[in-house]
């Protein structure tokens, strides 16, 4: 490569790395600060003594029974999924159930199938109440928001 | 999932900053691309293998550590590629440390009882560095066992911290806690006598912050300050080198022949790059000395520009404060110490060299972690990481105990309340 072109081609270089380095850095602030707030708003909850969790019917309630929640979960066929469960009748990753200003939605993929309390929701993005019974394809849980009557963390530990 | 776009975006980082060295010369070099080639299958190998050992390892000071470990053998290939392959050996045992750490905070009780092993080791090896320690750079810091040279310090400041962290948790008064004090002065006094003053800062610094977080006695805090102050002010008084670096560091124009001619060539090269860099391998930063190791922020500066510079500070920066979070989030002091003590040594390294480079204070030879060409100082870099990621995973399993608890309480009221 001759050298002027070469020397071209640094120069434009310099401001690719620059952007780069700053894109990495607002990334990874972006993200420590969202992980940051999640973190703070699961200790609020667990030293009121609140878990919000879902609660397997069967065939799939195990020994353990139910599965906390975080901010956001997906649900799904595939081993990659935070909740797997290894049913045909479910997609590989079937639905995602997240929270949003305080409130609880699940939302299936496109052509997943979901009923809550034994009706198919009008829109594809549906809100959950506690004790909300909802089903995907062969799969029923409840949704669980509650308030534990002890003290289940303590700051100190 | 977030992070792995992160990680693509920093092996793009990586690959194109080599591919623009490949063609550095007439023809064209096969090895950068060989060499950034096996950086990126490190990067991605590592990252799988620390979130197979647990999905709570912290994601971000991992990458962060590996971004600045990239862009420290961007600049050593760039500087000379033989010492950038070495570099990526080195590297390599850095990273079987930092996972042999990880291994080893899952149990970490195994250190408390290693003290007097780690006390008298590195009293040891500090006393043999008088003796036989290899001249480099005006301190005498280096030990050579079979042609093998490294630089005991880097470790006695770990060692300082578990110990430390040790008396600091088990012993509940000062009567208990002496003998992490006196371990923490006489290391400080045999690196001044080795003349490695910026290792001794480090370690002072660091046994004063642990020391303030595990008792928040600011009174006794405020006293070991004002005898590191009067120890300082003696070390003034009575070595002629310490005085000559502090002379350097107010004017080094007026000895620009001589010894202040790093510091002064450093600048140069700093305010030569200005805010957006002459371009890698445009540069001259072979005219400054100690170029690839302890002056390597103002090679970064000078070729990458300014902006870069201060993007590469706020990364120490996030990386400091996410280390701090991990600590104030664990449960167990003692690992809450160890992991303080980790973050503040990533802080007061990183501060008191770039600080030095940029002459905002007398600069002491010291390395940038992560950066810094230094099979020592990166292997005990990556050692830090590995213990923060073992304090992160340790966390993470807290946290799900305590939510599973949560949950089992909310059940057993449920069935109280059906039966």
């Amino acid at each position: 490569m001759p050298q002027a072109v070469y020397a071209f081609v640094v120069s434009l270089m310099r401001y690719f790395f620059i952007a780069i380095i700053v894109y990495i850095l607002v990334r990874i602030v972006y993200h420590s600060l969202r992980e940051y707030g999640e973190l703070r708003r699961v200790k609020h909850w667990l030293s009121d003594g609140y878990a919000k969790y879902i609660e397997f019917l069967p065939p799939y309630a195990d020994e353990e029974g139910g599965f906390v929640l975080v901010r956001s979960n997906l649900i799904g066929r595939s081993p990659r999924c935070d909740i797997f469960i290894d049913d045909h009748s479910l997609k590989r990753r079937h639905a995602l159930l997240y929270e949003r200003k305080g409130e609880e939605y699940i939302r299936p993929r496109r052509k997943a199938s979901l009923w809550i309390n034994g009706e198919r929701p009008p829109k594809r993005t549906a809100s959950l109440t506690d004790g909300d019974l909802v089903r995907l394809g062969n799969v029923t849980f409840l949704f669980k928001l509650r308030r534990a009557p002890l003290e289940a963390y303590d700051e100190q530990g | 999932m977030s992070a792995m776009g992160l990680l693509g975006i920093v092996m793009l980082f990586e690959l194109s900053a080599f591919a623009l060295l490949a063609f550095r010369s007439e023809g064209f070099d096969p090895l950068a691309l060989l060499f950034a080639l096996i950086l990126i299958a490190v990067l991605f190998l590592q990252y799988v293998c620390m979130l197979w050992i647990s999905k709570y390892a912290d994601r971000f000071i991992l990458v962060i550590a590996n971004l600045l470990a990239a862009i420290g053998m961007i600049v050593q290939y760039r500087l000379s590629p033989d010492t950038a392959f070495k570099q990526l050996i080195l590297y390599g045992a850095g990273l079987l440390a930092m996972f042999v750490c990880v291994a080893i905070m899952h149990k970490p009780a195994l250190f408390q009882k290693l003290n007097w092993v780690m006390i008298l080791g590195s009293l040891g090896l500090l006393c043999v560095l008088m003796a036989v320690g290899k001249e480099h750079g005006g301190a005498k810091n280096w030990i050579t066992i079979a042609r093998v040279s490294f630089q005991p310090s880097e470790f006695v400041k770990l060692a300082l911290v578990f110990v430390s962290a040790n008396y600091l948790t088990t012993r509940r008064s000062w009567r208990g806690y002496w003998p992490s004090a006196v371990f923490a002065i006489a290391c400080c006094g045999l690196l001044v006598a080795e003349r490695d003053l910026g290792a001794a800062l480090l370690i002072a610094l660091t046994y004063l912050i642990l020391f303030y977080i595990a008792t928040g006695n600011v009174r006794t805090t405020l006293i070991g300050m004002g005898a590191g102050c009067m120890g300082a002010a003696a070390s003034y008084v009575t070595f002629d080198y310490v005085r000559a670096r502090v002379a350097i560091w107010k004017n080094p124009w007026a000895t620009y022949e001589t010894s202040g001619y790093q510091i002064a060539q450093g600048l140069m090269a700093i305010a030569s790059g200005g805010a957006w860099g002459l371009g890698l391998t445009l540069g001259s930063p072979k005219a400054i000395p100690a170029y690839n190791t302890d002056y390597i922020f103002a090679v970064i500066c000078e070729e990458f520009g300014i902006i870069f510079g201060i993007a590469v500070i706020a990364l120490y920066l996030v990386f400091i404060i996410r280390g701090a979070l991990l600590a104030l989030n664990a449960r167990d002091r003692y690992l809450m110490l160890i992991a303080f003590g980790c973050t503040s040594l990533i802080t007061l390294q990183s501060f008191i060299i770039i600080g030095g480079v940029i002459k905002l204070i007398p600069l002491t030879g010291i390395t940038m972690p992560f950066v810094s060409y230094g099979g020592s100082s990166l292997i005990a870099s990556m050692m830090l990481l590995g213990i923060l990621e073992g304090v992160a995973m340790r966390n993470g399993e807290m946290l799900e105990d305590a939510m599973d608890a949560a949950m089992e309480e909310c059940r057993k009221e449920e069935r109280a309340h059906a039966g």
